[in-house]
């Protein structure tokens, strides 16, 4: 090694800033529930990052094409008023219980320099779990279509419920205007297929929804076209499985 | 060169990311002052890198230390390109990972400069300035020197808000590369 760099640990911000990743890095090995579920939510995120945590902060059912007027929906985004918006999507998860997707438009977001970490008027998209079990860690996310970047996109959902001790994973996403279907395929051969719901005039692309079990085995997803034919964009979600399998044994 | 496994964490497939900075941080620290000619912003750069790298490190599959030691100077390398064309330091991934920046202290600045052998780099650097465009030095003087915003350059160069970014982009790639040609290979 050149003795130049011998002596560069001298420097003082090197240090700092390692000390700072090693309190990460600790923090994230730590089998800790909420921590474990959080980090790789809040970093894969395209845009804002919108988290419920008060159980039924949504209730009541929504049918596909309603309207949640701006300001309807307490717990989005919890410091600003919720955006209009519209409901895409519905179902039922066996563990995660029902859940709806809408669509809205981004509020813009900018940091304390003003940078601009998300621009106004994205068209995104939000899962939320409307009567989730109880003390689920999460119950809702939200991401933004940003101009340029990929247009089949995956956010998972870890959900427990701890009084059964049964766990699944929402994986939900867009996809492009033509998809009619995603399908989840895992390492053992494991595959679930689901119908894309279109977008319609608020949203770009089609939307998509799979409640599935924990503990397969790097799965992961691509759309599939009207004549089933498969698009080869696979989204590995291995990750976000490994995450929830890591905390729950 | 001969491969070297990587660390891993405890699970034993991901990055071992501690010893990971620990063996990284310093070569990069150099890479970019080098580059960007200033230590408080090579300082920004270096924790933004590191800071992506962190919060990707989930998704990466190397296995060699040759190979994490490519991934981090590629992140690097897109952190001055991106520091070229907006002409500061993103700290996206900082922020969302709450890290904190240190103020930069005198003997830390010095030592980086010595370190990056800045005061040999800055005569090579005002060579090669010299042998751009009349509106590229224009440019890149406003921009990066006098640190006007963009508009401000744009207004006081007579030209759109686009073309003033065209030619402070255009500027520092030339030197970047008159600076690649110039410095020594990084051995990464």
């Amino acid at each position: 090694m050149d003795s130049k760099y011998r002596s560069v640990d001298e420097l003082k911000v090197v240090g700092a800033i390692g000390d700072q990743f090693r309190r990460l890095d600790e923090t994230a090995s730590r089998p800790r529930v909420r921590r474990h579920f959080v980090r790789p939510l809040a970093f894969a995120l395209v845009g804002a990052l919108l988290v419920a945590t008060a159980a039924g902060a949504a209730t009541g059912v929504l049918t596909v094409g309603s309207i949640i007027p701006g300001g309807g929906d307490p717990g989005f985004e919890h410091d600003r008023p919720s955006p209009e918006q519209a409901v895409l999507a519905s179902g039922t998860a066996p563990i995660a219980g029902p859940w709806r997707v809408t669509t809205y438009r981004s509020q813009g977001i900018a940091d304390e320099r003003g940078d601009v970490l998300e621009a106004k008027g994205l068209p995104c998209i939000r899962f939320l779990l409307t009567a989730p079990p109880a003390a689920n860690p999460i119950n809702g996310s939200a991401f933004c279509l940003a101009p340029g970047k990929q247009t089949f996109n995956l956010m998972t959902l870890p959900v427990i419920d701890e009084a059964s001790a049964k766990k699944e994973v929402i994986l939900y996403g867009f996809a492009p205007k033509n998809a009619a279907g995603v399908q989840l395929t895992a390492a053992d051969g494991t595959t679930i297929r689901t119908n894309t719901e279109p977008g319609g005039t608020r949203f770009p692309g089609t939307v998509w929804v799979i409640a599935a079990p924990a503990g397969l085995e790097a799965p992961e997803l691509d759309w599939i076209d009207a004549s089933g034919n498969r698009a080869r964009a696979q989204l590995d979600a291995s990750h976000d499985f490994d995450e929830l399998n890591a905390v729950i044994k | 060169m001969a491969e070297t496994e990587l660390p891993r964490g405890r699970s034993g497939r991901e990055l071992d990311f501690s010893a990971f900075y620990a063996e990284h941080a310093r070569r990069v620290l150099v890479y970019l002052a080098r580059r960007c000619l200033d230590p408080d912003v090579a300082v920004d750069l270096m924790a933004e890198t590191f800071a992506q790298a962190f919060a990707n490190r989930q998704t990466y599959r190397g296995t060699t230390r040759e190979e994490a030691s490519a991934w981090v100077f590629a992140i690097a390398q897109h952190q001055l390109a991106d520091y070229s064309r907006r002409g500061k330091a993103r700290q996206k991934a900082v922020r969302r990972l709450g890290l904190s920046v240190p103020p930069l202290m005198d003997d830390d600045s010095a030592r980086i400069e010595e370190l990056a052998d800045l005061g040999r780099i800055r005569p090579t650097l005002a060579a090669h300035f010299v042998r751009l465009s009349t509106d590229q030095q224009r440019a890149v003087r406003l921009r990066v020197i006098d640190e006007m915003p963009y508009p401000e350059v744009a207004r006081r160069l007579g030209v759109s808000e686009h073309t003033a970014r065209a030619r402070v982009s255009r500027g520092l790639r030339r030197l970047g590369q008159s600076l690649n040609e110039a410095l020594p290979a990084e051995g990464w």
